[in-house]
């Protein structure tokens, strides 16, 4: 097949390449910042984060009842 | 030429590749969808004071970044977190990271950490700082106080932690002038569509309205200065020319968070635009979109837009109920939104939106209320009908309020609230589950929506193509169709569910429609893109700029 004259600048493999673009499936132009989908595929990752959560909660609170301690000792 | 030149670019190197580079002084990490202008501008400025920077997609995942990085040691590792949900998978990378020997600061930037610096501490305790509001300047103090060695933990803008303490020091005042910041770096290979290279670019920062489910007013008016920012048309065409020649970009996403169409300053700010764009050859050969309120949608404004290249529109319409506007506080009637919608329809411009079908204020009536407007906009198939619920984001009004009213739920990577009727609690659940492949990611709806934009991005470049008339039509009449099915779902599943009925919200109907659907659609655009493939390639060959044709085209 003959060559129109602006595709005639490209090698066979960069054309092969850009049809390949061309044909490729579009996809969103806009991100849907679709959430409720995040969070339902993201759930073993909320699950790591809340236990990173509780487990600094329980070092706070061992910390806060360990100087409530000290403290009413000091008053005794 | 002076790289230091605000604005210019050195059209004839590339930047420095976004990967690889051993001796990068900064690593940032973040996503890389659609372009990253965060880590884009930021990249830019670290470039402008002599720093080399090294761009990474969180995707990567930990162990692989930590690989790359192995056996290195930049001064700051960055992270770039927009949405609080991402941050697990954020914390993961830092992780790796540390386990593989990286003492790197770690510092964070983006809206969530920013607002929420002291839950996010708590949270995630490999950052050693978080940079507050906009980083640009506060990132530059940082490594310039970490690279002589001295005290960074009383510079403006930031927040660390100090034993269980959580300290924040003075916000830094906004980037007063925009056009004073360089061209975002953008080192990835850009967006296509039909082939056409698409690039996201800002024409103005923030927000003038304050509506109770976003943050972005929160992040803009807790730190100092003008909320609302506008780049100078010359400076934004500047970019775009140079986007345009030197690489052969055809498409313009613009990502403001309001494109600046606001008033009579806005007018003349978008008179000055469209004369630019037509007096350097632009108009003809790019379209572009813009997200906006639905109050600017004005027929004269927006014909004159058309001519210079717009070609979509998103508009965040949110709800189809006045009291739901209200309570969201848009700021907007339903009458407002109706009469842009049917703007835009006269103007022949491609309209996309977001709408929250559920809100704290929800009601089944409420619902119902919502799928009339929603027939109403786009039940003729002029756009896939899309909905989702309101979360509440750190940082928000209504995230407060609803703490108030004890509605709070979830945690913070799943926040969530109880609705007033407790039983659309339940309703959302199911409904949610039933319709996912049709409105969630890569649904129906979504689908339908990326093979539209994607003829009207070809009709306004490439116009005339064959079968063009036919492949529209086609595509309405199957939205029109898949939105009516949809619509009724909606309405005879939530009066069966008052009812006690679930079986309407049973998925795998859902599942199967969708599914025939979405090949029938794909199938329909491989012919229409093989008919049109030899036009397509000689379009793109002969606007491709100097630049090279396919990869790597960096910026």
């Amino acid at each position: 097949m003959a060559k129109s004259p602006a595709s005639s600048t490209l090698s066979a493999a960069e054309l092969a390449a850009l049809q390949a673009l061309i044909l490729r499936r579009p996809g969103p132009i806009f991100d849907p910042i679709d959430m409720e989908h995040v969070l339902q595929i993201d759930r073993t990752l909320g699950k790591q984060l809340l236990a990173q959560r509780l487990e600094t909660q329980a070092e706070v609170s061992r910390v806060v009842a360990d100087a409530s301690a000290k403290a009413a000792k000091l008053l005794k | 030429m002076d790289m230091s030149s605000p604005g210019e670019r050195d059209t004839a190197a590339p930047d420095e590749p976004v990967r690889g580079c051993g001796h990068a002084e900064v690593v940032l990490i973040g996503y890389q969808d659609q372009g990253n202008l965060g880590i884009g501008y930021l990249a830019a400025v670290l470039k402008r004071h002599g720093c080399v920077t090294e761009t990474l997609d969180v995707r990567e995942g930990g162990e692989k970044i930590a690989a790359l990085l192995a056996g290195r040691q930049p001064l700051i590792v960055g992270f770039s977190l927009i949405f609080q949900f991402f941050l697990p998978q954020f914390r993961r990378v830092a992780t790796h990271l540390r386990e593989a020997g990286i003492t790197s600061h770690f510092t964070i930037r983006g809206h969530y950490p920013s607002l929420c610096h002291d839950e996010l501490l708590i949270n995630f305790p490999e950052i050693d700082s978080v940079v507050r509001y906009e980083g640009e300047e506060t990132l530059i103090e940082l490594l310039d106080r970490l690279r002589a060695g001295e005290e960074w933990r009383e510079i403006s803008g930031i927040a660390y932690a100090r034993g269980n303490e959580v300290v924040a020091t003075p916000a830094r005042p906004l980037v007063r002038d925009l056009d004073s910041l360089p061209f975002p770096l953008r080192p990835y290979e850009p967006q296509r569509i039909a082939g056409f290279p698409t690039l996201p670019l800002l024409a103005g920062r923030g927000c003038i309205r304050r509506c109770s489910f976003c943050s972005i007013h929160t992040f803009y008016r807790t730190a100092l200065g003008k909320v609302v920012r506008v780049r100078k048309p010359e400076k934004v065409i500047e970019e775009m020319l140079h986007l345009n020649r030197h690489h052969g970009v055809r498409v313009f996403l613009f990502q403001d968070d309001d494109f600046p169409l606001l008033g009579k300053k806005g007018r003349r700010w978008a008179d000055e635009l469209v004369a630019r764009l037509h007096d350097r050859g632009l108009a003809e050969t790019t379209v572009w979109k813009i997200s906006c309120r639905a109050e600017y949608v004005e027929p004269e404004l927006f014909a004159s837009l058309r001519e210079a290249g717009l070609f979509l529109v998103y508009m965040g319409i949110e709800s189809g109920v006045e009291s739901a506007l209200d309570v969201l506080f848009k700021q907007m009637t339903v009458e407002q939104n109706l009469d842009a919608v049917a703007t835009l329809k006269r103007l022949d411009i491609v309209f996309a939106y977001g709408f929250m079908l559920f809100d704290p204020s929800s009601t089944f009536e409420s619902i119902r209320g919502n799928i009339a407007f929603l027939r109403k906009i786009v039940g003729d198939g002029s756009a896939p009908a899309v909905f989702s619920r309101m979360l509440p984001y750190g940082g928000t009004p209504i995230r407060d309020q609803l703490a108030k009213e004890g509605r709070l739920r979830g945690d913070l990577t799943h926040p969530d609230y109880n609705f007033l009727d407790l039983r659309i609690n339940e309703y959302h659940r199911l409904l949610t589950r039933a319709v996912c492949p049709w409105i969630h990611n890569q649904g129906l709806s979504y689908s339908l929506s990326d093979v539209a934009d994607e003829l009207e991005t070809i009709e306004r470049l490439a116009p005339g193509p064959r079968g063009g008339v036919e492949y529209r039509s086609t595509l309405r009449t199957m939205t029109a169709e898949a939105n009516a099915r949809l619509f009724a779902l909606v309405e005879e599943s939530s009066l069966a569910f008052e009812r006690g009925d679930r079986s309407l919200l049973d998925p795998r109907p859902v599942r199967d429609y969708c599914e025939r659907m979405r090949a029938r659609v794909f199938d329909l655009r491989q012919d229409f893109i093989a008919d049109n493939l030899d036009a397509l390639v000689e379009n793109i060959v002969a606007h491709r700029g100097d630049g090279p044709i396919l990869t790597p085209q960096i910026h």
